[in-house]
C-alpha cells in the first residue's frame, strides 16, 4: 500500500508541474542536447541492459522508451 | 582476439555498404560496437553489434540491429564443449561455482552451466531487431520492434509496441508501451523443449520542468508464465555437495521454479543540464528504481551518469551504479529431494553490484567523409568494472564508431 501512495505521490507531482510548465521551444537548446536525451546511445544502453539482466534478479523499466524533452 | 577482429571487420564493411544513398537526413546513421566482458575466472564474453537507422520520409524512420555475443571460457581456463562431455571439477567449489555463475553472462541462457562443475561451454548467441516507428500529424507517435535471439538452448521473439503523445505544448510525454516474449527453453538438463511467455506493460511520463531540466517517472508490470527455470543448472539435494553435482542423478536434479512470475518496476529520474561556471557544458542524469515480484526479491538501483563536454570535440562520460536485491522465497543453502523448489540461480540469491564506469567519444562536428554519402560521425571508447558480492567481477571493454549518412 505504501509503494502504491508513493508511485501516486510522483505521478500527482508531475501531473501537477505539467499544469505549471511552460518551457517554450526556443528554450530548449539545452534540453535538445544529446547529453540530455534518456536514449542517449540506444545500443550500448540495450547491451548493458541485457547484461544486468542476466546477472540480476530483476528485470524491466531501465528507461522509460522513447521519453524525450519534447524538443522534436 | 581474433573473433573480435572478424566481428569489427564485419561490422564495418556492413556499416559501410549499408549505407547507400537516400533521403539524406540527420536522423541517418549506422553504428558498429564491440564489447568484451572478461569476467574473473578466465572467462569472456565478446559481442558485436551493428545498428542502421534510416529515415524514409520525414515522419517515418526504420531500424535495423544485429547483435552477436560469442561465450569463449576457454581463455586459459578449463576446457569444455557445448554438449557437457566430461567435466573438470579440479577447480574446488568455490571455483566451479564463480565459474558457473560468469559464464551465464550475456547469454540469457548458456548451454553447459552446472551449479559446479568446472568445465563450461562455448556458446554463440545471435540477436535482431527490426523495427519502425512513425509520427502521425505530429500528435501520436508509434514505434514497432520485432527482437529475435536464438542460441544453442534458448531461443525468443518480442514484438513490441510503442505509443507516445505529447501534451501541453510538448512540455509533458506520455509513453505506453506493451511486449510480450515467447520463449523456448531447451537447456541441457531438460528431457524436452518447453515454453515461457512473459507479459510486458509500461507507461511513463516525461515532464519538461525548466530549460534545463527533466523529469522522468515510470511504472513497467511484467507477468511470466510458463517455464521459469533455464534448464542448464543442476541443484545437489539431501547433503550431496556442489563440486560433485555434475550429472543428473537422484541428488543431483534439475532446478525447479514456480512456474508463473508477477513483477514491478517503478523508476524515477532527472536530468539536469548545467550552462556556466565550473561545469559549463556537463549535465548530470539520476535515476531510481525500486522492484518487486511475488517471488520475494525486492531491489533498488540508484544510477547516476555525468556527461561533461572537454572541448568541441571531446565529450567524457562518468557512470556509477549501485544495485542491492533480496533472496527468492525459495532460495536455502542447501536442499532436500522432497523440496518443492529449488534453485542454483545467481540470480536468484542475494546480492549487491557495483558498477564504475567512464566512457570517451571524439565528435566529428564537420563530419570526416570517408566517401561521397559517408561521414565518420563518432569514435567512442569506454571501461567499466562490475562488482558483485557473490563473488563475480568483470572488465568491460566497448569500442564503437558511428557513420552519418
Amino acid at each position: 500500500m505504501r509503494k502504491i501512495v508513493y508511485a501516486a505521490l510522483l505521478f500527482g507531482a508531475l501531473a501537477g508541474a505539467a499544469g505549471c510548465v511552460n518551457v517554450k521551444p526556443w528554450e530548449r537548446e539545452y534540453l535538445a542536447d544529446p547529453i540530455m536525451q534518456s536514449d542517449y546511445n540506444k545500443e550500448e544502453k540495450s547491451v548493458r541492459e541485457h547484461f544486468l539482466g542476466t546477472r540480476e534478479g530483476s528485470v524491466g523499466s531501465f528507461g522509460v522508451s522513447g521519453g524525450g524533452c519534447g524538443c522534436n | 582476439m581474433a573473433a573480435i577482429k572478424r566481428i569489427v571487420a564485419a561490422g564495418a564493411f556492413a556499416a559501410i555498404t549499408l549505407s547507400a544513398p537516400g533521403n539524406a537526413s540527420a536522423e541517418d546513421y549506422s553504428k558498429v560496437e564491440g564489447y568484451i566482458h572478461s569476467f574473473n575466472n578466465n572467462v569472456s564474453v565478446y559481442s558485436g553489434v551493428f545498428a542502421l537507422n534510416k529515415d524514409v520520409d520525414l515522419d517515418t524512420s526504420v531500424y535495423f540491429k544485429y547483435n552477436i555475443d560469442l561465450i569463449n571460457p576457454d581463455t586459459g581456463g578449463d576446457e569444455g564443449d557445448v554438449e557437457g562431455g566430461d567435466d573438470d571439477d579440479e577447480g574446488g567449489e568455490d571455483d566451479a561455482l564463480n565459474k558457473s555463475r560468469a559464464v551465464s553472462a550475456v547469454s540469457g541462457a548458456s548451454s553447459a552451466v552446472s551449479s559446479a562443475g568446472g568445465s563450461s561451454a562455448t556458446d554463440t548467441r545471435h540477436a535482431l531487431t527490426l523495427g519502425a516507428s512513425r509520427n502521425f500529424n505530429n500528435i501520436i507517435g508509434a514505434e514497432a520492434y520485432l527482437d529475435y535471439s536464438a542460441e544453442s538452448d534458448y531461443r525468443s521473439l518480442t514484438p513490441t509496441v510503442t505509443l507516445k503523445k505529447d501534451f501541453f505544448e510538448k512540455n509533458t510525454t506520455l509513453t505506453l508501451g506493451y511486449s510480450r516474449n515467447m520463449d523456448t527453453v531447451s537447456g541441457r538438463f531438460m528431457d524436452n523443449a518447453e515454453d515461457k511467455t512473459v507479459d510486458n506493460f509500461f507507461v511513463g511520463v516525461t515532464q519538461v520542468l525548466s530549460p534545463f531540466t527533466i523529469a522522468q517517472i515510470g511504472y513497467s508490470r511484467n507477468q511470466s508464465s510458463g517455464f521459469q527455470s533455464e534448464g542448464i543448472r543442476l541443484v545437489p539435494v539431501d547433503g550431496v555437495t556442489a563440486d560433485t553435482c555434475t550429472d543428473e542423478t537422484a541428488t543431483c536434479v534439475e532446478e525447479v521454479f514456480p512456474e508463473t512470475r508477477s513483477r514491478n518496476a517503478y523508476l524515477a529520474g532527472v536530468n539536469h543540464y548545467f550552462s556556466g561556471g565550473l561545469l559549463d557544458r556537463s549535465s548530470i542524469k539520476l535515476t531510481a528504481r525500486y522492484y518487486n515480484d511475488d517471488w520475494d526479491i525486492t531491489s533498488y538501483t540508484g544510477d547516476v551518469e555525468y556527461y561533461k563536454y572537454l572541448s568541441e570535440e571531446w565529450l567524457l562520460r562518468l557512470n556509477y551504479r549501485y544495485y542491492t536485491q533480496t533472496a527468492a522465497f525459495f532460495v536455502k543453502d542447501s536442499y532436500s529431494s522432497v523440496d518443492e523448489f529449488k534453485s542454483s540461480s545467481p540470480q536468484l540469491e542475494a546480492l549487491d553490484s557495483n558498477l564504475y564506469g567512464a566512457k570517451l567519444a571524439y565528435l566529428f562536428k564537420e563530419g570526416e567523409k570517408i566517401s561521397d554519402t559517408v561521414s565518420l560521425g563518432t569514435i567512442e571508447g569506454k571501461y567499466e568494472y562490475y562488482t558483485e558480492t557473490i563473488g563475480v567481477n568483470a572488465h568491460i571493454i566497448m569500442a564503437a564508431i558511428r557513420l552519418i549518412f
